[in-house]
């Protein structure tokens, strides 16, 4: 639960001879995360790729082109098993939609210029004159364009090498005709006269015919390039409902093929013999005997080189225990053994004993550590997501998933508390996990069903629905209403605020005592120094914050637990102490610690900083501070983020339904349907607010006043369901990353990504 | 213009004695702390907040240490308003 995995290391030996047979059940098995080999065993080279693997990678990017072209997605078509001609077909379809798809380019270059001829010619119809008028003239300069006609009119007026001139205006457009001054050349008159202002020239297009005969004449081309393209698409679309499933299914096996014809490039191989190494969970090493055996019979030799212990770094030794169970297994291999030797004989000896390379440890590939597989209980397995999102643990520490499980979800609930927004994330939660396919989404929805099944719980302990609370609306329910949120009563937030402490006093040395267990890895005095320090350090300052004169005192006149200077809910047997005797919360008559336990405190966490700074150095003292005693206190945002969401809920309520206050003080919401008077049990109420509800006596204005309540109602409790999320689950988030993890964690393991592929295409 | 300074200290200060209700009260004063908190807040996330989107950007691994590093200004608002809350 709390550790990953049992991992073995295995080897697997024989001749190239049985290679590919042994890659395919490998493959097939999908259980077998594959070491790379680092070429450092002399005589040892790494693989070389099958034969046919660049055929088939080629393949491969065919039928991708033709999947992107075809704009085909996996989950188009049903599984279905390949035909054996399957290369002719592929061909044809290939050949086919390459057609097709020129076609179709073509007649979108052929739209696109009638579009852009459309877009030229426009103006000219605004303007009204036959195109062929427009040009073709000897003594006269015409140019149409759009510009302002007066600016163009000043302009021509002036412009002394233009002798005379007419506009024809249409619109904002203009069309000018003139003739030069004396003896000039007609050409580019009008152009240069123009330069000076904003004028927007058309080019005239090279027809004869009227500018609407053009227009319809190109919307009709149009309209029949459009005809082509969605033809083109319609048979494309046909071919891809007739042929996507072959097309994924051939991807499929193609995939496959080429991931295989890759695996030797992480082998060690000689001329003739090759060595594969990988890891694999302990518990599926027998099966992965039995189906070598049965593929391959006896010609490789499988052997279990270690089994990854929790507690070493690395450094895998050919000595390792294999329990004695495994006997017959063992005996197995050393049959194997023999006869692999007579078949191959230059390649035991780097096997078994690495002779040849001078390393004891019988293993071809560098030390690594074990891939990790994550195993937790079924419920716990969607946070393991949370886990990864820092970091995959490494193999040999602890895995914290089950502690975030136990605590993110409750302590989500108990600062959202309250059964309608519950069973909004449930929903929303269960949404997700139905509609997504993605692994983390649908982690992210079974966190939120979680999150919001504690929240219900928390929410019927609150007695709250969307804010209100049950018994507002006359309905008593047991145990209902047995914690309150403090939102009109000042005592339950100074609980939640000690409370708050306390969890995270617990949390913290939860997260001490893993790191105490990680680093004993590195020997018990380094456990002691870097971990078990902080454990006196934090612990001792604590138990000397809540010991108090009035639990008993050693007589020596000093107040040595500085009892006047603690706020008074805090410790003590005042009225106000929580612990002590609240009105609300069980009697526990906790007056704090007695003055002898809070200086044995105070020592202890003078010795605890002493070790810090002996095991951490500067930096320890540094942080002394925020380890000791900032970390703790940062579990208050707890009860901020309970009070906020509360009030926020409050506060929504109070806009739409109006409250009266209670002469205790307590405010009842006047909503429709229950008599505030009757829940209070009293008439002597005044009020405080008027509810949007109840805003008018004429019919217009309260109906005014409905709707707006409406609207502020759904929006309102929208918002805080929203930010309900990004308050309590981030600010949880990082309860647990910055305050937790930061005890203990490292991460940086190596994910499990065993040598094999999940078929969803093909039937095997 | 010194006397009307000295009037105006008297009226701010509250000093003497002065009937009205005075010019903030207490829970005018938790809600400037909040809000002076809430600004403060929002001006760290705001500069975080856009060097964790460029380093997400760069490698999506960096989105939880860009999204607790974003909020960890929001220690700030929390701890004011706890503070008001127990100082009220």
């Amino acid at each position: 639960m709390l550790r990953p995995e049992q991992m073995s290391k295995i080897s697997v030996t024989g001749s190239k001879g049985v290679m590919p047979t042994v890659i395919e059940t490998i493959h097939e098995l999908n259980l077998v995360h594959l070491s790379d080999y680092d070429g450092t065993w002399e005589g040892f080279e790494n693989g070389n790729p099958m034969e046919g693997a660049d055929n088939v990678s080629e393949k491969l990017v065919t039928v991708r082109a033709l999947e992107s072209t075809l704009d085909l997605s996996a989950d188009d078509v049903a599984p279905g098993t390949l035909v054996d001609d399957w290369e002719a077909r592929l061909e044809r379809v290939r050949t086919r939609v390459n057609e097709l798809d020129d076609e179709r380019s073509e007649v979108r270059e052929q739209l696109r210029q009638v579009e852009e001829r459309l877009d030229r010619v426009g103006p000219f119809a605004e303007l009204g004159i036959d195109l062929d008028l427009l040009s073709g003239y000897e003594h006269v300069d015409v140019l149409v364009g759009e510009g302002a006609p007066e600016e163009v009119d000043a302009v021509l007026d002036n412009a002394e090498e233009i002798g005379a001139y007419e506009t024809f205006t249409g619109g904002d457009i203009v069309a000018i005709v003139a003739s030069p001054a004396e003896g000039d050349e007609p050409a580019g008159i009008i152009d240069d006269a123009l330069v000076g202002i904003e004028f927007n020239r058309y080019a005239v297009p090279d027809t004869e015919k009227s500018p609407q005969e053009y227009v319809s004449e190109l919307e009709e081309r149009k309209a029949t390039l459009e005809d082509e393209l969605d033809a083109t698409d319609a048979e494309l679309g046909e071919i891809k409902l007739e042929e996507g499933g072959f097309l994924l299914r051939i991807e499929e096996e193609l995939r496959i093929e080429a991931q295989r014809a890759d695996a030797p490039l992480q082998f060690a191989t000689t001329r003739r013999a090759f060595i594969a190494e990988g890891w694999i969970p302990s518990g599926e090493y027998d099966e992965l005997v039995t189906s070598l055996n049965d593929a391959v019979g006896d010609s490789v030799e499988i052997e279990e080189l270690e089994r990854a212990e929790y507690d070493r770094h690395g450094a895998p030794t050919h000595s390792a225990p294999v329990p004695a169970e495994e006997g017959g297994v063992v005996g197995d291999e050393e049959d194997t053994d023999e006869t692999a030797a007579e078949e191959d004989g230059e390649k035991p000896k780097a096997a078994t004993d690495g002779g040849t390379a001078n390393r004891d440890d019988g293993a071809v590939t560098m030390d690594e550590d074990p891939p990790v597989v994550l195993d937790n209980l079924t419920p716990a397995k969607p946070f393991e997501m949370m886990v990864q999102m820092v970091s995959q643990p490494k193999y040999r520490e602890l895995d914290p998933t089950l502690l975030v499980f136990l605590t993110f979800p409750a302590a989500f609930g108990f600062m959202i508390g309250d059964i309608g927004y519950g069973i909004l994330y449930m929903a929303m939660g269960w949404a997700c996990w139905k509609f997504f396919d993605s692994d983390a989404m649908s982690a992210i929805g079974s966190i939120a069903v979680w999150a919001g099944g504690f929240t219900v719980f928390f929410g019927y302990l609150f007695d709250d629905i969307f804010g209100v609370h049950m018994a507002d609306l006359g309905l008593y329910l047991p145990l209902a209403g047995s914690l309150s949120k403090g939102i009109q009563t000042v005592e339950w937030v100074l609980l939640w605020a000690v409370v708050s402490v306390i969890f995270g006093l617990v949390h913290l040395n939860i997260g001490l005592i893993i790191g105490f267990i990680n680093e004993l890895d590195h020997g018990l005095k380094a456990a002691i120094f870097e971990k078990f320090s902080w454990i006196l350090a934090l612990n001792g300052l604590f138990i000397w914050i809540f010991s108090h004169q009035d639990a008993g005192t050693l007589g020596l006149g000093p107040d040595l637990t500085a009892a006047e200077y603690k706020p008074p809910f805090l410790v003590g047997s005042g009225e106000e102490a929580v612990l002590h005797s609240s009105d609300y919360f069980m009697d526990l008559g906790f007056a704090g610690f007695p003055e002898l336990v809070g200086v044995i405190g105070l020592v202890a966490f003078l010795v605890g900083f002493v070790m810090v700074a002996v095991g951490e150095g500067i930096a320890g003292v540094a942080e002394t501070p925020a380890w000791a005693f900032g970390h703790v206190l940062s579990y208050l945002r707890i009860v901020a983020v309970l009070l906020a969401k509360g009030v926020m809920a409050f506060v929504v309520n109070l806009l739409v339904f109006g409250a009266y206050e209670a002469p205790n003080g307590y405010m009842y919401f006047d909503i429709p349907g229950v008599g505030a008077e009757t829940v209070a049990g009293t008439g002597d109420l005044s009020q405080q607010f008027v509810g949007l509800i109840h805003l008018g006596d004429g019919i217009a204005l309260s109906a005014l006043g409905i709707i707006l309540g409406v609207i502020v109602f759904v929006v309102g409790h929208i918002v805080v369901l929203l930010l309900g999320i990004t308050a309590a689950g981030i600010q949880m988030l990082r309860l647990e990353y910055v305050e937790f993890f930061q005890k203990f964690y490292e991460g940086g393991g190596e994910e499990y990504e065993p040598f094999g592929d999940d078929r969803t295409h093909t039937a095997d | 213009m010194i006397e009307i300074g000295a009037a105006l200290t008297e009226v701010v200060l509250q000093n003497g004695a002065v009937e009205e209700s005075p010019f903030l009260t207490d829970y005018g004063a938790a809600a400037i702390a909040v809000g002076l908190a809430a600004l403060a807040s929002g001006y760290a996330e705001r500069g975080i907040g856009a060097a964790a989107v460029g380093a997400v950007a760069e490698d999506r691994d960096m989105l939880i240490p860009g999204i607790i590093l974003t909020v960890l200004p929001e220690t700030l608002v929390i701890f004011a308003l706890l503070i008001v809350i127990l100082a009220l």
